[in-house]
């Protein structure tokens, strides 16, 4: 990993408390969650998504100081629930304007499992077998993502990625 | 219901039935701590915003909600136009529910073109000893009459129906009109 990030320095107006949310899709229902700071409410949420979630679609996690209209670290995953794997890539700015992109490194390849970066765009976006993860490391992942302190989440290994253009 | 009171969804104000997004804003796993001092504080688990598109997607919503969501705060469902930027939602619906007693109660407020409309469920399963509102911020002075409260199962239709039916307030239970709620 090239260099670790605090959410402390990330870009934004540094006296807002972060407000972590996501949006997904569950049988074509359009969710948005916002998480409180009750763990629970993010445990009862994987496990809505782990039982529930839309294997055709990426989902997204954001961090946005409060109050601002963008935000300041993205994080995209995508999960295979019939194989147990998972891949992500995420983008953060700092303080000092300065971007990051990394996505995750594991060991849970398999060639006949496509996950995509992007499931409006899934032929330019495929995530490489490379980065694939174990739901339960992706678990790990969005909890430190949600409640940690430190970007990339550490409970998985990752690779930078330069020139990731989205948030 | 006392009074040929129903509006179908095409005689809402607004951009027209075809246009109408079905939302909601629901609460989970709230914890109250209760501070040294002051009033005891609600520290949230979740907030989901979810926007209905077909009866299987509703379905497996509603069954989370009603294993895991927060009964003791008020639901609030929305009929609101597709266009980005929209304010002010055609028509509400909220509603509280008891798990362990499985009653809930709801009310509705629609715009029509010429007035709003305002109802409350009707029901048999009132108790006693459970509270329901129809609104968090002021719950004491918005709590539902023991004679609202339906079952969780009623709820569930008119839920489902407030979303893919065309006729409010929805008809699988009975309704009474009530005189302004204040919000919409």
């Amino acid at each position: 990993m090239s260099s670790q990030l605090h959410k402390s320095n990330l870009a934004g107006p540094g006296d807002r408390n972060l407000v972590i949310s996501g949006a997904f899709r569950i049988h074509g229902s359009r969710y948005g969650v916002t998480f409180g700071r009750n763990r629970l409410g993010l445990s009862t949420f994987l496990e809505f998504f782990e039982a529930q979630g839309d294997n055709a679609e990426t989902a997204f996690l954001h961090i946005t100081p409060q109050g601002v209209e963008f935000p300041s670290a993205s994080l995209r995953f995508h999960l295979d629930r019939e194989f147990g794997v998972a891949a992500a890539l995420m983008v953060a700015a700092d303080r000092d304007g300065k971007e990051y992109s990394w996505m995750t490194s594991g060991k849970a390849g398999r060639d006949d499992i496509i996950l995509v970066q992007d499931s409006s765009s899934p032929r330019d976006t495929r995530f490489p077998s490379e980065s694939f993860i174990t739901i339960a490391e992706l678990r790990e992942v969005i909890t430190q993502w949600v409640f940690g302190d430190a970007l990339p989440p550490p409970a998985a290994r990752w690779v930078a990625m330069p020139d990731v253009r989205w948030f | 219901m006392t009074l040929r009171d129903e509006l179908r969804k095409s005689e809402l104000d607004g951009p027209g039935a075809e246009y109408l997004d079905a939302s909601g804003i629901f609460y989970f796993n709230g914890a109250h701590t209760w501070p040294a001092s002051g009033a005891p504080q609600n520290i949230p688990g979740a907030i989901y915003q979810v926007t209905f598109k077909d009866e299987h997607g509703l379905s497996a919503f509603l069954d989370f909600y009603l294993a895991e969501g927060n009964d003791s705060t008020v639901a609030r469902l929305h009929l609101k136009a597709k266009r980005a930027g929209a304010e002010l939602p055609s028509a509400n619906l909220r509603f509280q529910f008891n798990r362990e007693h499985q009653v809930a109660a709801a009310v509705v407020v629609a715009a029509g073109r010429e007035a709003n409309h305002h109802w409350m469920t009707r029901g048999n399963s009132g108790r006693e000893d459970v509270s329901l509102s129809h609104d968090s911020w002021d719950p004491d002075d918005n709590l539902f009459p023991l004679e609202s409260f339906i079952t969780v199962a009623e709820l569930r239709e008119v839920v489902t129906q407030w979303v893919f039916g065309d006729v409010l307030p929805p008809p699988a239970v009975q309704w009474t009109r009530v005189p302004d709620i204040k919000w919409l």
